[in-house]
């Protein structure tokens, strides 16, 4: 008995040591921090400390739901979320698909490059990018409508524009990073399947159809519920720089990031703050826990847990 | 499955030790404060000349963390605290990027900080306990800084409690035109001729026609809109919205956005848009106002006008402007209290840190050396009688060892003036805060505590509405409206009714 149990230590030491920085990082950066979920149902004070502060039950959780706002920016921050999950994948997918196509290498790595370039850009960046497009009397396209004889538009006051805008620039910016990782499954398609396919006289989109997307359908289904598990979170950067902060657009640009992040700037409370982030973590844990449970239903092998 | 729940267990209890270590190193503090506070009791001999060397770190925010003369000016601060106390002191200078974060971080983590430089008032630090209440102490041991700054404590008080004292700066400003002078020449206008808003509109209207390209006005800050300096001496601001008007008496809290003033102002501001006196985009504009009128194209902008104005903007954009004063200059709380010195609560020897708090208001050297730097190496005095100073031969503002900023030290009007700037300066600013008007709730801070539900929701709906108006861009009397009403929804009653019964129980008080 004793013996086994050195001999088993001295196996699997090596492997438990590789496992121990790893192990430490995620103990200390994701899993101790949350002891301070605490803060989000105490009333802060500084001088009593976290756990010495008075307990305020969800008292700091009222200002996100007794709102009018609170149905638009709920609504906002799902849907656009939603919109951008669904655009990025079906981008990510056919690009994937047509990288894949490509016989040169060259090519594949410049495509990929200027694809991915955009994910690495700071969304201070890509706000300035947009605006030399959108800018009321400079703008690229204002500049072209004028020239095809139609009025200038002022697009950072029109609000109905906005959501197409937003689709559309975090397609392009996100787009890149999903293609590679579609890429990267689809090459690791064994070549024999298409090898028999071919000698069955299947057509390009045949082959598509039933060889490529169910072989990358765990991937699809993997992505897929990481970005539920956000989906109560918004790009603080997309929603808040992109549109300048205008004031016009509000109603439809704002999200739950932004409404905090305007509504505390000022008042600069530590635990309404903390309460926002828990109630939207609690909501996209609660997500993926549904979305994971379809899963299971119609498909266990693809199933995250 | 059983494994899963193992770990999931294993994970807690090691979250839970996490936190009780917290939790243990908040107690230690506390018995340490605890300790401090024992040491103040009056049989003991004094506080101040303990026999301990106590070193006292004072924080503030500057453009570089150890300037060359840092060891120099501390040198020469602590031969000047020595004729008073025991204690040497450190000049901790946070680069402005980091100072919020630093702040907050030394605050919170019950660093022994003596005083520490804050922008944003004592009012949340003092009710979130990281402020100490330094009232007594303050007759005790800063009795003279205490009565030169009298006229103006009453700001810096939170529930008539002393949590800071105000360094000397602009405590409130005029209200008006900022212009570029060539034009303003070239129209042949005489800004002393020019009084009221009325006047202003008729400058802007000979710009429009002699430069149809330029564009007028740029806004003065990304907060205010392009027009939002016209009404702000017309009322003290208590929180986002709550107002009372500078020409009531001072005891009703009002919606702003609801006012008759307001409305009028919201027409005039989209009449001034439609006759084009505001550049394009003006609410989501990307520049600060010194790079548009250096850019060339924008004739200048309505703001706060201070002695230093024209100088400052000259400085920063190259641009020599002309100011023109329309409205008369308020004094409010908020805009004495922003910049002071407080003691943190976690500091050991609140005794010695005020008396320095003291020293820092009422000692010319020590305000010497912190504004200027160590005389021969950092400036030299180039005129004794009107106490002129500034570089010594070789020495530019880059390769200086030292340099700060006014409001950022105790008291700059008891140093010297430097040489570009006008001989009276100190007069000119005295001048300024003394003839402000008193806001009649001048002394009160509003503690939002119980609204801040309200306040998050109707912080949201202005920053929606208020510079889209304030700019004229939007049909006022639809846009104020609906305004109004969304502010009706979001709750600013319940503040108003709040604020109203603290502005009520402060008077009673009084």
């Amino acid at each position: 008995m004793k013996k086994s149990f050195r001999y088993k230590l001295k196996k699997y030491m090596p492997i438990y040591i590789m496992l121990l920085p790893g192990f430490l990082y995620l103990l200390i950066n994701n899993y101790i921090p949350m002891g301070g979920i605490l803060i989000a149902f105490k009333h802060m004070d500084y001088s009593k400390g976290i756990l010495g502060s008075d307990w305020s039950g969800l008292a700091n959780f009222e200002y996100l739901f007794k709102t009018p706002d609170a149905f638009r920016i709920t609504r906002n921050t799902i849907l656009y979320n939603g919109a951008f999950i669904i655009s990025t994948m079906v981008m990510a997918i056919i690009f994937a698909i047509l990288l894949s196509e490509i016989w040169s290498k060259r090519a594949v790595k410049f495509y990929q490059t200027v694809l991915l370039l955009p994910y690495m850009l700071s969304m201070i960046i890509v706000s300035y990018l947009a605006y030399s497009f959108l800018a009321g009397d400079t703008g690229l396209l204002n500049g072209v409508l004028e020239r095809f004889g139609r009025e200038k538009v002022s697009w950072y006051s029109r609000p109905e524009y906005w959501p197409f805008i937003l689709v559309i620039i975090n397609c392009w910016k996100t787009v890149g990073y999903s293609t590679v990782i579609y890429l990267a499954s689809i090459l690791g398609i064994d070549g024999e399947l298409y090898e028999a396919a071919s000698v069955d006289g299947i057509t390009k989109l045949q082959r598509i159809r039933y060889i490529m997307l169910p072989m990358i359908k765990p991937t699809i289904i993997t992505i897929l519920l990481l970005n539920i598990g956000r989906i109560f979170y918004s790009d603080f950067g997309l929603f808040y720089q992109v549109p300048m902060s205008s004031g016009a657009l509000m109603d439809a640009t704002n999200t739950i990031d932004t409404y905090v992040y305007r509504g505390l700037i000022s008042l600069g409370d530590v635990a309404m703050s903390s309460a926002a982030g828990v109630y939207q973590s609690l909501v996209g844990f609660l997500l993926v826990l549904c979305a994971n449970w379809i899963t299971k239903r119609y498909s266990s092998e693809n199933a995250l847990f | 499955m059983k494994k899963k729940w193992k770990s999931l267990i294993a994970i807690l209890i090691i979250a839970a030790i996490a936190l009780t270590g917290c939790g243990a190193g908040g107690s230690k503090e506390e018995e340490k404060k605890n300790d401090a506070q024992g040491t103040a009791s009056p049989e003991e001999k004094s506080p101040l000349r303990d026999g301990k060397m106590t070193e006292l770190r004072v924080v503030f925010p500057g453009n570089a963390s150890s300037p060359a003369s840092l060891e120099a000016v501390q040198e020469g601060i602590n031969e000047i605290l020595s004729q008073y106390m025991d204690a040497t002191v450190k000049l901790d200078i946070q680069e402005w990027g980091v100072f919020a974060d630093q702040q907050s971080l030394m605050l919170s983590s019950g660093e022994d900080v003596a005083l520490m430089f804050t922008y944003l008032g004592t009012k949340n630090y003092a009710a979130n306990g990281q402020a100490k209440d330094i009232t007594d102490l303050c007759n005790t041991y800063a009795a003279d800084g205490l009565k030169l700054i009298s006229q103006y404590i009453d700001a810096c008080k939170v529930n008539d409690k002393i949590y800071g004292f105000p360094t000397f700066h602009e405590y409130s400003s005029r209200k008006g035109l900022i212009c570029r002078t060539d034009i303003l020449e070239e129209l042949g206008v005489d800004p002393a001729q020019v009084k009221t808003w009325d006047d202003v509109e008729a400058i802007f209207k000979q710009v429009k026609q002699k430069h149809p390209e330029m564009n007028v006005l740029c806004p003065a800050d990304a907060t205010s809109g392009v027009f939002g300096y016209m009404i702000s001496s017309k009322y003290d601001e208590l929180t986002g919205g709550v107002v009372t008007l500078m020409d009531s008496d001072g005891k009703t809290v009002v919606n702003l956005y609801d006012t008759d003033m307001y409305k009028d102002f919201a027409k005039m501001a989209y009449e001034w848009n439609a006759k084009g006196y505001v550049m394009p985009d003006a609410t989501t504009a990307t520049e600060t106002r010194q790079e548009y009128l250096a850019a060339g194209n924008c004739f200048g902008y309505i703001g706060g006008i201070h002695p230093g104005t024209a100088t400052q903007e000259l400085k920063n954009s190259g641009i020599k402007v002309t100011t023109i004063s329309i409205e008369e200059p308020i004094l409010i709380t908020s805009a004495v209290n922003f910049a002071q010195y407080m003691v943190p609560s976690s500091c050991s020897t609140p005794e010695k840190a005020v008396k320095l708090l003291d020293l820092m208001i009422t000692n010319k050297d020590i305000n010497n050396l912190m504004m200027y730097g160590v005389e021969g190496t950092d400036y030299v005095v180039k005129d004794e009688a009107n106490n002129i100073i500034g570089y010594p031969d070789g020495v530019d503002s880059s390769s200086v060892g030292w340099s700060n900023e006014t409001w950022l030290v105790g008291n700059g009007s008891l140093g010297y003036i430097w040489e570009s700037d006008p001989p009276t300066i100190w007069e000119q600013y005295k001048e300024l805060n003394e003839s402000s008007t008193p806001s009649p709730l001048f002394g009160f801070s509003y503690d939002t505590e119980k609204v801040k539900t309200e306040i998050t929701a109707v912080t949201n709906v202005i920053s929606k509405y208020r510079l889209v108006i304030q700019a004229g861009y939007a049909d006022p009397d639809k846009t104020v409206a609906s305004m109004v009403s969304e502010l009706q929804a979001a709750g600013i009653q319940k503040i108003i009714d709040d604020a109203q019964a603290q502005v009520d129980q402060w008077y009673s008080s009084k």
